[in-house]
């Protein structure tokens, strides 16, 4: 109990973090005053909240339920993995890394089950795009992080972040940081891959979702990037290390500082058309993840 | 749940617009995306009020009433405009919204909807199927008939060869329209995709030509009234800023977009100085390499008008033998390759021609005449090349080709009234 509880709570102030950095950096873009840009998506949470749950002709009702219960668990697993401090982390696996990846593979799952649950197109055209585009981010995503435990000769999460005290893996390996958050915008449908939710399709996976449905559906989509993010500051940029501050501060800042990458991408970087990243991910980001793979290695030789 | 309703009360309000015919602010409800007290919501799933500006044409009726329906409760309608098209009448709508308080009157409205002063609306359609499914089965697959290859009147998934890589997915026939967000009010296109790729399209006939309706706006008035120079440009610069911020909101850049139109309803003199930048702004990020490099209109073949014809390499601009353009040292901007690509380097070009052109106008004005060059495309010369346009694409490279072109159903002037 106490587990499900620290994971609600670190998933619940990841994402009151990430939607308030969002909305500051939408605003800054915009140029529009970003005290009511950082209130709105309360506002406009509380009225989902408040709205009818509609639905279509004919649904796929079961799997149109289970499709945010699913995201937002894959969520609360990824976070799950996160060390905060020595010795201290929800989920204290050899294999966590393990984990965090097969949680990332299955938000494909996720993804399709909201796209083909309304029994309408073009939420199952979003679902086609987010398999095109996350088979071709995972294996690049995978050999990234398989890079990070080499140096740790581990696969658990906390190993692979006490490795890092004195050099963080984003020194080590400067491929690894770049390529991860690459992949991880393909795997999780965020910022310019956001193409199975793309205004092109209005609003493709969300477009007959409303009321609850939705905003569940929306808390954990940012839910899992947050997941992401904590899991890429914790093998790249060294966890809780850090001076002065205690190790979950230092999650914290890390953590925030990779979202507000991740959200300046989606308020600069256009929307990336679905082959073009296709083509990106197998004839650029896998040569270069396994190049990080043999650098890593020499390196460790 | 006090506070959670006094959350929701104090949201800008989700609105779905649907654009209707006629002239006056409900002709142009483009323009609402400014207001910081309303958000302009692509589907009617996550709208609290439906906004019909300006009257619906017959044809759209129905579409209409499915689009009500198809709001969450608690939902409410705002007529803007001209509401004497016998649209919603079992409604029971509250008066028409006044031209300059339809934000206000929407917020109200919403407020009044969270509160529970406001009773939800019913629904105008019957929710009994014309098609009844007839299938067996838990889930309705079996039988035999059930509704004619049809249910509920769209056609059953059905087998088809592949355009492209042999990759071969069942073919839907997907109806697109007339309320589909990213396109153009009124146009409908029955479309067969397979996957993600266009098979067949096929194109309706435009609702709008049902009504009469003409613009209104400074360029019609300028073919019979005096207008400044100026403000012609003002108005074209305005119009490419619009069309590009639906580019890229298209794109997934809402933030970007909203600051493309920080100036469009502003002082001039506001608009003038920004305008460059914004357009240098653009042309430093990756948005055109974004776009697809498709849907191009050859000028060698194609006898067009407008930004669309001059993207693809023509020269035909009004303003060429207008002689208020005299000694303002204008030459038509003739652009290359025309597809979305030059259509959207077109639009930039053009927008920097348009500033220098008021700045060098003064307070010139616009002699009267017959044909002024608009800045929108020729919707009824455009609209039969979409299916050679779009069949074959990919559905977003297709969205963006319709986007590019700047279709706009309402405008039913016929070709030959049109600039040369």
């Amino acid at each position: 109990m106490i587990g499900v509880i620290w994971a609600a709570v670190g998933l619940t102030v990841g994402v009151i973090g990430f939607v308030a950095v969002d909305a500051a950096v939408g605003a800054g873009v915009a140029r529009a005053p970003i005290g009511p840009a950082v209130q709105q998506p309360w506002r406009r949470g509380a009225l989902q909240f408040l709205q009818q749950r509609t639905t279509t002709e004919r649904p796929d009702a079961q799997a149109w339920a289970v499709a945010p219960a699913l995201l937002l668990g894959l969520a609360a697993v990824m976070v799950s993995v996160v060390p905060i401090a020595p010795e201290t982390v929800l989920a204290p696996l050899s294999h966590g890394i393990v984990l965090f990846g097969a949680a990332a593979a299955l938000v494909l799952i996720a993804v399709f089950l909201q796209g083909w649950a309304p029994n309408s197109p073009f939420p199952m055209i979003g679902g086609y795009r987010m398999f095109a585009q996350a088979l071709s981010a995972m294996i690049p995503f995978a050999l990234v992080l398989i890079s990070t435990a080499l140096p740790a000769e581990s696969l658990g999460v906390d190993a692979i972040v006490a490795d890092q005290e004195g050099l963080w893996n984003v020194v080590r390996q400067p491929l690894g940081l770049p390529i991860y958050l690459a992949a991880a915008v393909g795997v999780l449908f965020y910022g310019p891959l956001a193409t199975p939710a793309g205004a092109d399709l209005a609003g493709g996976v969300e477009l007959e979702a409303s009321g609850v449905q939705l905003l569940l559906w929306r808390i954990a989509h940012r839910g899992v990037v947050v997941g992401a993010c904590a899991v890429g500051a914790s093998v790249f940029l060294g966890g809780w290390h850090g001076p002065l501050l205690p190790g979950v501060a230092w999650v914290a800042i890390k953590t925030l500082a990779l979202l507000a990458v991740l959200s300046t991408t989606r308020h600069l970087l256009p929307r990336v058309r679905t082959e073009r990243y296709v083509v990106l991910a197998w004839v650029g980001l896998l040569p270069l993840a396994l190049l990080d793979v043999f650098l890593t290695g020499w390196w460790l030789l | 749940m006090g506070v959670v309703r006094r959350l929701a009360a104090a949201t800008p309000v989700p609105v779905l617009v649907l654009q209707g015919s006629g002239g006056g602010p409900a002709g142009d409800a483009e323009r609402l995306r400014r207001d910081p007290r309303l958000d302009v919501v692509d589907s009617p799933r996550h709208a609290t009020v439906l906004l019909v500006a300006g009257a619906l044409p017959p044809e759209l009726h129905e579409p209409a009433a499915l689009v009500h329906d198809a709001l969450p409760h608690p939902r409410a309608t705002v007529r803007w405009g001209d509401a004497d098209d016998g649209w919603g009448t079992s409604l029971a709508l509250r008066p028409t919204a006044g031209d300059d308080d339809v934000a206000a009157a929407v917020l109200e409205v919403h407020r009044g909807l969270i509160d529970g002063t406001r009773d939800s609306e019913p629904p105008l359609m019957s929710s009994t199927s014309r098609e009844p499914w007839r299938g067996v089965g838990p889930f309705g697959h079996g039988g035999s008939g059930m509704t004619g290859g049809v249910p509920h009147g769209r056609p059953l998934p059905d087998r088809a060869d592949d355009l492209r890589d042999g990759l071969k997915l069942d073919a839907l026939s997907v109806p697109v329209g007339p309320f589909y967000a990213p396109f153009p009010v009124g146009l409908m296109l029955d479309v067969v995709l397979q996957g993600d790729l266009v098979q067949e399209v096929h194109v309706h006939g435009n609702p709008f030509l049902a009504v009469s309706s003409s613009p209104t706006d400074v360029f019609a008035r300028a073919a019979t009234e005096p207008v400044r120079v100026a403000a012609l440009e003002q108005a074209r610069v305005v119009h490419h800023l619009r069309a590009i911020a639906r580019t890229l909101r298209l794109l997934g850049l809402h933030a970007l977009a909203a600051r493309m139109v920080q100036h469009t309803d502003g002082p001039p003199e506001a608009l003038l100085s920004a305008g460059p930048g914004l357009a240098r702004l653009l042309r430093r990020t990756s948005v055109e390499r974004s776009l697809p490099p498709c849907g191009t209109l050859a000028d060698t073949t194609w006898d067009g008008h407008g930004f669309a014809a001059r993207a693809a390499g023509s020269c035909r601009d009004a303003r060429s033998a207008d002689p208020s353009y005299d000694d303002l040292g204008f030459t038509p901007v003739c652009g290359e390759g025309g597809d979305v690509r030059a259509r959207w380097r077109q639009r930039l070009a053009e927008i920097d021609q348009s500033i220098a052109l008021a700045a060098a106008a003064g307070t010139r004005l616009h002699e009267p005449g017959p044909v002024v060059e608009d800045p929108a495309s020729v919707t009824a010369e455009l609209l039969p090349m979409l299916p050679d346009l779009l069949v074959g694409l990919e559905w977003g490279d297709a969205v963006a080709v319709v986007d590019s072109l700047d279709l706009d159903l309402r405008r039913t002037a016929p070709i030959d009234q049109v600039a040369t």
